[in-house]
């Protein structure tokens, strides 16, 4: 008794020591030898194919994905090697705010409140590579033939907090009942088990998951002309940074990059 | 609703590893606490038996403020006031984990403390008595007769917190802290198997849980057998 309580406890403290060396949610990039230091992003690991996390090729967890690859650029632009970190999604704000990371990349859509704590660089994702649309289950492809199907009392649609897609479930479906959940895999799990009947998403995040196997159907989203797409945000007043970032996507952009990430990742 | 599991997952070994690297971070994360904590926790028990109001008031404020507000409120306002910049230790975010497991020191020292302060009170007051009457000053007889049988009655009751606070530990995820929960979120943005994965989880957390529990039971069991004689 005493000699398996003993093992268990040396057992514990092995595990202890291996979390210790090998499992994080920082993630390094050695873009270059030469590159002195890291330039620090932060973002939420959890929204293929913007960024996510997979084994590499040593069975270790790394961070994949279009924004990831644009960071990459950036810190290229910096002469600096690139740390990612990964937070929940409501953290990241409040971290480039403090200081505690340089950058957030993460699908952040720049909104008038958000603009008044951060500063956003232009848009990256432009209205010709992202479509915004709305999942729903294939069993109820008959049921919900359109968007405005979905407009009643009763139903249940999702949407991720803090998203932009909460206000268009509002300005679409005001008659449903919204639920918005921080962790969009959670959503997607919901929509899989039918617990809600559709779910607010970006057309290729919503690729990405159908490409992947998942049982939904995406209904495009109409008339979001007004919406600003996604941008990198930094600490208010670090104009320098932002000069910086605004010609890195400029270029990403001239060279059809970001199209091209797209599709690579949503494959 | 249909329910078919898939525990597919545990076939790949790094799913396997992930998972296990959580349960480790969960496992460091616990003992750190209860270890640091019960020490912090000697501070408001022996404020709180001491006659001065000035010490047990504060004392009493301070548990009970920790008892009667969530986890959760704790952890995300230490974060917010603990600003500490990201920097690397063995390739953990220090930023996160520090605040994180303040936050766990300091919920888990409230609880302890009610614990010694309960254990100490449990000791008969003829003990005191006698102890006093033979000529031990009032130190001695808190070291000497006092605390080694307090312990005795604290040592089950700290199983269990180290038991809870195991399962508190599931609240870092949000932070970015590698620990179990954190890695069931990974594997889950990847793997249509989310029911599988928590039930995998729960039953990773059982694992920690049950054997320490009948340790504890072990001990008191011991600390009892020494009684009798």
């Amino acid at each position: 008794m005493k000699k398996l309580l003993l093992s268990l406890f040396v057992l514990g403290f092995i595990l202890g020591l291996s979390a210790c060396t090998s499992s994080s949610n920082v993630f390094d990039f050695i873009l270059d030898e030469s590159y002195d230091g890291f330039v620090t992003m932060a973002t939420s690991a959890d929204y293929a194919p913007y960024e996510w996390i997979v084994e590499d090729e040593n069975g270790k967890s790394t961070v994949q994905g279009v924004d990831i690859e644009i960071a990459k650029a950036i810190a290229h632009a910096l002469e600096k090697n690139l740390r990612v970190i990964h937070k929940g999604f409501d953290f990241l704000i409040e971290d480039v705010r403090s200081g505690k990371v340089d950058f957030i990349i993460a699908g952040l859509t720049p909104t008038p409140s958000r603009a008044e704590i951060i500063d956003f660089s232009k848009s990256y994702y432009t209205e010709e590579s992202v479509t915004q649309v709305v999942l729903i289950h294939q069993d109820n492809v008959n049921l919900y033939p359109n968007v405005d199907s979905l407009n009643q009392a009763g139903k249940r649609v999702g949407a991720q907090t803090g998203s932009i897609q909460v206000e268009f479930a509002e300005l679409f479906t005001p008659l449903a009942t919204h639920k918005v959940v921080a962790d969009i895999n959670e959503l997607m799990n919901n929509l899989t088990n039918k617990q809600i009947d559709a779910l607010y998403t970006e057309g290729p995040v919503a690729q990405t998951r159908i490409n992947d196997g998942a049982p939904f159907v995406q209904l495009i989203l109409e008339g979001v002309d007004s919406y600003q797409g996604n941008a990198v945000g930094v600490k208010k007043g670090n104009s320098e940074l932002l000069q910086v970032i605004n010609t890195v996507i400029d270029d990403l952009i001239e060279q059809g990059k970001i199209a091209e990430w797209l599709e690579l990742y949503s494959a | 609703m249909t329910v078919l599991l898939n525990f597919s997952f545990l076939n790949n070994p790094y799913s396997i590893s992930l998972l296990l690297q959580g349960l480790g971070m969960t496992l460091v994360l616990a003992i750190l606490a209860v270890f640091l904590g019960s020490i912090l926790a000697l501070v408001p028990a022996l404020m709180r038996l001491s006659p001065i109001k000035a010490l047990s008031i504060p004392a009493t404020a301070y548990v009970e403020i920790i008892r009667g507000t969530p986890m959760l409120v704790q952890v995300l306002l230490i974060y917010q006031l603990l600003n500490i910049p990201l920097f690397l230790i063995g390739g953990i975010d220090m930023g996160s984990f520090v605040p994180g497991l303040v936050a766990l020191v300091i919920n888990s020292s409230a609880y302890v403390s009610e614990i010694i302060r309960g254990g100490i009170l449990a000791v008969d007051r003829g003990q005191t008595e006698a102890a006093r009457s033979l000529g031990l000053t009032q130190t001695q007889t808190m070291q000497h007769i006092i605390l080694p049988q307090a312990i005795k009655n604290i040592f089950p009751a700290l199983g269990n917190e180290f038991v809870t606070i195991i399962k508190e530990t599931s609240i870092f995820m949000y932070l970015g802290v590698a620990e179990l929960m954190y890695q069931v979120g990974i594997l889950k943005a990847s793997s249509p198997a989310v029911t599988e994965l928590y039930i995998t989880a729960g039953i990773l957390y059982l694992i920690l849980t049950y054997p320490l529990s009948k340790l504890m039971n072990f001990i008191e069991r011991r600390l009892r057998h020494a009684d009798a004689k």
